[in-house]
């Protein structure tokens, strides 16, 4: 019986390793976020690009981005299995998108919590005045940089 | 090396090995490694589920998170250890609950309880890292030359 209880135990553990193997089809695009930025105290173009430059990278299925007036901050998803190159891969988009946007104090990170926050901030952008938005930029950016 | 040992033990004590090879309990090694791998990672997701609970939650990123996560997990293997609750984990899972983080906190407390009756100084105070201790120092140890190598790969290795 017992085992038994093993053998069913291993082939679930085992099984569940091989599901990641087939293709899904509703992964194969991720999903962009839609938000409006038309109305943000700031020109959104560049972080769109900044965006658009960091996805194209093998192994980003998801950048987010936001810019104010000299500062651009872009946040990225990076996919598990090239977690190994997590470090060179912030290296070289962050040396990418200082080459491209000069004019601006460029901030990339890979981190959830950088993300998550930069997200909920195009969430409402539409509601800040630009004093507001660079101070919560600012702080973003302040969050990034903390090592303890 | 072992087997050049046996060759000079004399007939009696080979005799005895052949008796206690074939009578010894046979150790379920499969067994045993699947459930430290089980239990290891029920461990594990429980503290990435703690970590994700303080970087949404508090103001931690993902790397600053680490140090309340590993806190609060030590301080939840500690109290089931008090309640007698971890001990049964452990009987379970084998390294799969000595080898995370909650094993420290296990050690802690389990060698508190066995000397409570020695007296708070002497006996808890006195006895309470006889296990843990060795994982401080060691812990501390590896971690300066790790970080010696480190700096001088990046000092002198232009890394």
């Amino acid at each position: 019986m017992k085992h038994f209880i093993f053998f069913f135990t291993f082939l679930f553990v085992f099984s569940a390793c091989q599901q990641n193997d087939m293709v899904d089809p509703t992964l194969e695009q991720p999903t962009k976020i839609n938000y409006s930025t038309k109305n943000a105290p700031f020109n959104q173009k560049v972080a769109k690009k900044a965006e658009e430059i960091a996805e194209s990278y093998d192994g980003v299925p998801k950048a987010i981005s936001v810019n104010t007036d000299r500062k651009l901050l872009l946040a990225f998803q990076l996919d598990h299995m090239k977690r190994f190159q997590l470090k060179q891969k912030e290296k070289t988009i962050e040396k990418k998108l200082k080459k491209s946007f000069r004019d601006y104090d460029v901030t990339v990170s890979s981190d959830m919590k950088i993300y998550w926050e930069t997200e909920k901030l195009i969430n409402k952008l539409e509601n800040l005045d630009k004093r507001e938005m660079n101070k919560k930029v600012e702080n973003i950016i302040q969050l990034s940089r903390e090592e303890t | 090396m072992a087997n050049e040992q046996r060759k000079l033990q004399t007939k009696i004590m080979q005799e005895y090995y052949q008796l206690e090879k074939k009578n010894e309990t046979k150790r379920p090694v499969v067994q045993n490694c699947l459930r430290a791998f089980l239990v290891g990672g029920i461990i594990c997701s429980i503290g990435q589920a703690i970590q994700f609970f303080y970087m949404y939650f508090f103001h931690f990123t993902q790397q600053t998170a680490g140090n309340p996560t590993v806190a609060t997990m030590i301080f939840l293997s500690m109290l089931l250890t008090g309640f007698g609750v971890y001990d049964r984990i452990a009987q379970f899972g084998g390294a799969g609950s000595a080898v995370p983080v909650t094993g420290f906190g296990n050690a802690v407390i389990s060698a508190a309880i066995e000397h409570r009756t020695e007296g708070f100084v002497l006996g808890v105070g006195g006895n309470m890292f006889k296990l843990a201790g060795s994982v401080i120092l060691f812990g501390t140890f590896s971690a300066f030359v790790v970080a010696l190598i480190k700096t001088i790969l990046i000092k002198w290795g232009g890394f």
